[in-house]
């Protein structure tokens, strides 16, 4: 205590008191400071027994070394935009992917477009894939078709883009990344199987997405970086699924590339109610059922049902092969949707 | 004449009643009289709710409000009287085998996930009274647990099982049990083979498939299992054997091609298309480079006085 505030107490004895109220004061805060720092250390301490050998977990880091970690300072991330292009790009390795359609077995429950418009965001009508009234002569019976995009192995969607905005992955996917797409439509005027749609108008979630980006943007005014991470997750454009969509872009079937990657098959195949979808690795000769999982030789069965693909003649060389609708489970609703003179119009 | 009519009518009977027999399910009765092991609690409701949601509803619709697909033969209400009357274990092969339009759910769904399905369908039953299985009776063994080994004989390109059960005090050979192989695949495990029984030393063997792409050496995850769930439980093993044909798999665009990108761009077109460019900046830098040379010509000439007659 300085002699200033010295002289403002009138006696002695004030003064001693005052020192002493001081003192306590002083002897309070370092006290009460102890106590909280040893009982930090106790919890740590108590923290770092309870981790003990099971609360490390080995991992394999970036660079391929084996490593511990403590189980409680790992952290779940996405991928983040970066990390989601690259191996979108790149897709999975030692796989090419092949569907199978059983035309004998649609009954255009239309489950696979539903499935696929949800996951994909898009609107009632805007198709990946579609079901379609099909009848190939005035002769012959009217089926069902669906349609996904036939993922060519010799795309002519890919050949005409002038920006690498659509190309095809080592695992046979044709993507299309809207981070580059700059809707000149040239892909949609070379595709021969109309497998494409552009987005004239705002996407389906559009509004959703705009209040999105700026509660980012308000978090990372605020620097609560930590949950401007997390909304940015949800927010970043997946190559491998298309979402958020975006006007002026184009979007297609994209085999639900994401879902791949997790060992699914894609949202159409599991959807169908109807065991008409069957997918599966041509590398490994087996598809699989979306509906019953049964797995079978891939080559056996296009063999047995005649399996075909959509204009061959074309030479794109399609990933999805169709089996003719013979002994169908599902009879068409009319003998014939031909008009009298047998010609579409 | 009457009774020409009687026997007419009788006739007509006849047919209808064969007719409809015809559209009749049969289920073996051995399979028709299986019970659920366990007794039905809610959580098995709410499960086989997730699963009659998941699998079945797109056909079934929501049991009660008879809002089913309208094909034929009609799927049908699971809380009609038609379902109701059936046993348990008759719900159980049904959903298990399928027939025509209805789906086998063998490989879909577990045997304790039909039985949550079945209880959640029985929920709309309303004289519905469950009968519970005395005790798991695993008919094919006698207090042990089933072992197996799997083998492959290269010489004789099989691949060979051996299914014993295993008790603490003997080992004993399981004999005329049903088994199935198969392989593993990325989305599911195909078939190989017919289903086969085990012989009097409990071995089975299946020819390998030297046509099955493995990996690069030809490995495949085979796994073994016993059909007959009820006798021997959900039985399962796996091994790892060089069966299969040994695959290299390439890449679909290691090759350069016209629909590549510009790193996979055949060769030709790069050079054309930067050959081309170069030429035409070669012709309009040579161009301005003619321009110039005149230009400083004319500046040279006047520089010096001379002067230059047109011809």
């Amino acid at each position: 205590m300085s002699e200033d505030q010295k002289k403002k107490f009138t006696s002695d004895e004030e003064y001693q008191k005052a020192t002493r109220r001081d003192f306590m004061k002083k002897l309070g805060i370092i006290g009460g400071a102890a106590v909280a720092g040893s009982a930090a250390l106790v919890a740590g301490m108590k923290f770092e027994d309870k981790k003990g050998k099971d609360g490390y977990i080995r991992a394999v880091n970036d660079d391929n070394e084996l490593i511990t970690v403590p189980k409680s300072e790992i952290k779940y991330l996405k991928p983040d935009f970066t990390e989601l292009q690259r191996r979108g790009r790149e897709g999975l390795k030692g796989r090419k992917w092949v569907m199978v359609i059983n035309l004998a077995k649609c009954r255009n429950a239309r489950k696979c477009v539903e499935a696929c418009q949800s996951a994909h965001h898009l609107r009632p009508y805007e198709y990946h894939i579609n079901t379609l009234k099909m009848q190939d002569g005035k002769e012959t019976a009217p089926y069902y078709m669906p349609k996904p995009c036939q993922h060519c192995d010799n795309p002519p969607c890919t050949a005409v883009c002038p920006v690498n905005a659509t190309f095809k992955r080592q695992d046979g996917i044709v993507l299309i990344d809207n981070e580059r797409c700059i809707g000149c439509r040239f892909c949609i005027a070379a595709c021969p199987y109309s497998a494409r749609m552009f987005h004239w108008e705002q996407p389906k979630n559009h509004e959703e997405y705009m209040h999105h980006e700026e509660e980012y943007e308000e978090l990372m005014h605020h620097g609560k970086i930590n949950e401007a991470a997390e909304l940015k997750a949800k927010i970043d454009y997946d190559i491998e699924l298309n979402v958020p969509q975006k006007k002026g872009t184009i979007s297609k079937c994209l085999f639900s590339a994401d879902r791949l990657r997790e060992g699914k098959m894609p949202y159409c195949v599991s959807a169908c109610p109807n065991g008409v979808f069957y997918f599966g690795d041509e590398n490994e000769d087996a598809v699989t059922n979306g509906t019953t999982k049964e797995t079978v030789r891939l080559s056996k069965l296009l063999r047995d049902n005649a399996g075909y693909r959509l204009l061959p003649e074309l030479g794109t060389q399609p990933r999805v092969y169709y089996l003719p609708p013979k002994n169908r489970l599902f009879d068409f609703p009319e003998e014939s949707i031909l008009p009298e003179d047998g010609h579409h119009s | 004449m009457k009774n020409a009519y009687i026997l007419a009518i009788l006739f007509a009977f006849a047919v209808l009643s064969v007719q409809a027999q015809k559209s009749n399910w049969e289920v073996p009765a051995d399979k028709a009289e299986r019970l659920s092991p366990a007794t039905f609690t809610p959580e098995n409701v709410k499960s086989g709710e997730t699963i009659y949601n998941a699998n079945c509803v797109s056909c079934h619709g929501n049991p009660g409000q008879k809002n089913f697909v309208p094909l034929n033969p009609e799927p049908g209400d699971p809380a009609d009287a038609k379902f109701s009357m059936n046993l348990d274990g008759e719900l159980l092969y049904k959903i298990q085998e399928g027939r025509g339009a209805m789906p086998s759910f063998k490989a879909t769904l577990s045997t304790s996930q039909v039985w949550d399905v079945i209880a959640f369908i029985r929920t709309f039953h309303k004289d519905y009274a469950q009968e519970v299985a005395a005790e798991v009776i695993r008919s094919g063994l006698s207090g042990g647990k089933v072992a197996i080994q799997l083998v492959y004989n290269e010489a004789k390109h099989t691949i060979d099982a051996l299914v014993t059960e295993v008790k603490p005090e003997e080992v004993k050979a399981i004999s005329g049990a049903d088994v199935k192989l198969f392989a593993k695949r990325y989305f599911g495990e195909a078939a190989i083979d017919e289903v086969k029984a085990t012989n009097n030393d409990g071995k089975v063997s299946f020819s390998a498939p030297s046509d099955l792409p493995g990996d690069t050496a030809g490995n495949i995850e085979l796994i073994l299992k016993l059909v007959d769930e009820e006798a021997f439980g959900e039985v399962a093993q796996s091994a790892v054997l060089p069966v299969g044909k040994p695959t290299i798999t390439h890449s679909l665009i290691e090759k350069r091609a016209m629909w590549g990108t510009v790193q996979k761009a055949p060769l030709w077109i790069l050079f054309m298309y930067s050959g081309g460019v170069l030429a035409a900046w070669s012709v309009i830098f040579f161009i301005f480079f003619q321009l110039r040379q005149i230009y400083m010509a004319g500046k040279k000439d006047e520089e010096t006085g001379v002067v230059r007659e047109e011809i």
